[in-house]
């Protein structure tokens, strides 16, 4: 059985992975939009995301819409394949109803 | 990893709930602004029907036209960075929305003629009608946006006297371009 990924097994990091995969190529979300998605705060929002860009899972990008200041998260394709992976993974779990 | 089934079931039913919830907001953010083109688009119509009656069976084609016409240029600006899945899904509610006014004119053209109120009501509930349909899909706020304004309409149609076409006016188009500013305040821009 393949090993699991613990960055991305963590609650909120596999929501935010699960939500930015959702997307197309290239696409991004607003960090308040991802926020509401995976129903946290921003400041752990914010940590897991720190976490996810370390391993580049992810990409942010601060910029500004009109005056105000917008931060946009996007997977990168490693981040989408470590995710897809990882719940190839779940699922093998699941088939073969054992422990890993 | 030490993970066992439960966990396996609890992480994969985690993602495919996120996963709606990401779908769901990122159409919202698409469908707000069509509601908001159609409801301009309908306010002016309803108001060109109220002021100038006679004008009302020229301006509606046309302003028809008009949406079907931004329609697909609004989709492509707004739906940048969606699958090719959802993209699909978007262009079939676009047909959807074709298919339905192609039945509308079917209906009046086999059944009428109608005079401009029931015209006015037919197209308002046939279009409510859709939305209803799409909400069974993609959400069911659409079911409640529907059904709303598919009462205000029959009300409007028995009660507002010769005032229907300022009531659906305020009713309709309002009610669509309150619903898109809603959607789009909820919704993701990608």
């Amino acid at each position: 059985m393949s090993d699991g990924n613990p960055i991305i097994h963590q609650a909120t990091r596999l929501k935010i992975m699960a939500s930015l995969n959702r997307l197309g190529p290239n696409a991004s979300l607003e960090f308040t939009h991802l926020r509401a998605i995976v129903e946290t705060t921003d400041g752990n929002l914010g940590t897991h995301l720190a976490t996810l860009e370390k391993a580049g899972y992810v990409e942010i990008e601060k910029r500004f819409e009109g005056r105000k200041p917008q931060t946009r998260v996007m997977a990168t394709p490693s981040g989408r394949r470590a995710f897809t992976e990882h719940v190839a993974y779940l699922c093998e779990i699941i088939e073969t109803g054992g422990q890993s | 990893m030490n993970l066992d089934r439960q966990d396996a079931l609890t992480a994969l039913a985690d993602i495919e709930r996120v996963e709606r919830r990401t779908w769901e907001t990122v159409f919202y953010g698409i469908s707000g602004s069509i509601l908001i083109l159609w409801g301009t688009i309908t306010t002016i119509g309803y108001a060109i029907g109220q002021a100038y009656p006679r004008l009302a069976g020229t301006a509606w084609p046309i302003l028809q036209g008009v949406g079907f016409i931004a329609m697909p240029f609004l989709l492509r600006r707004r739906a940048r960075g969606l699958t090719p899945t959802q993209m699909r899904l978007g262009w079939r509610l676009v047909f959807a929305q074709c298919a339905l006014t192609a039945f509308g004119l079917l209906v009046v053209y086999v059944l009428g003629p109608f005079d401009g109120r029931h015209l006015d009501a037919f197209w308002a509930l046939l279009f409510m009608l859709g939305y209803v349909l799409a909400g069974l899909w993609v959400g069911r706020i659409f079911i409640v946006f529907g059904i709303v304004v598919t009462v205000l309409t029959l009300a409007g149609f028995w009660y507002s006297g010769a005032s229907f076409s300022a009531w659906m006016m305020v009713f309709n188009g309002g009610t669509l371009i309150l619903a898109g500013l809603w959607l789009r305040h909820r919704g993701a821009s990608l």
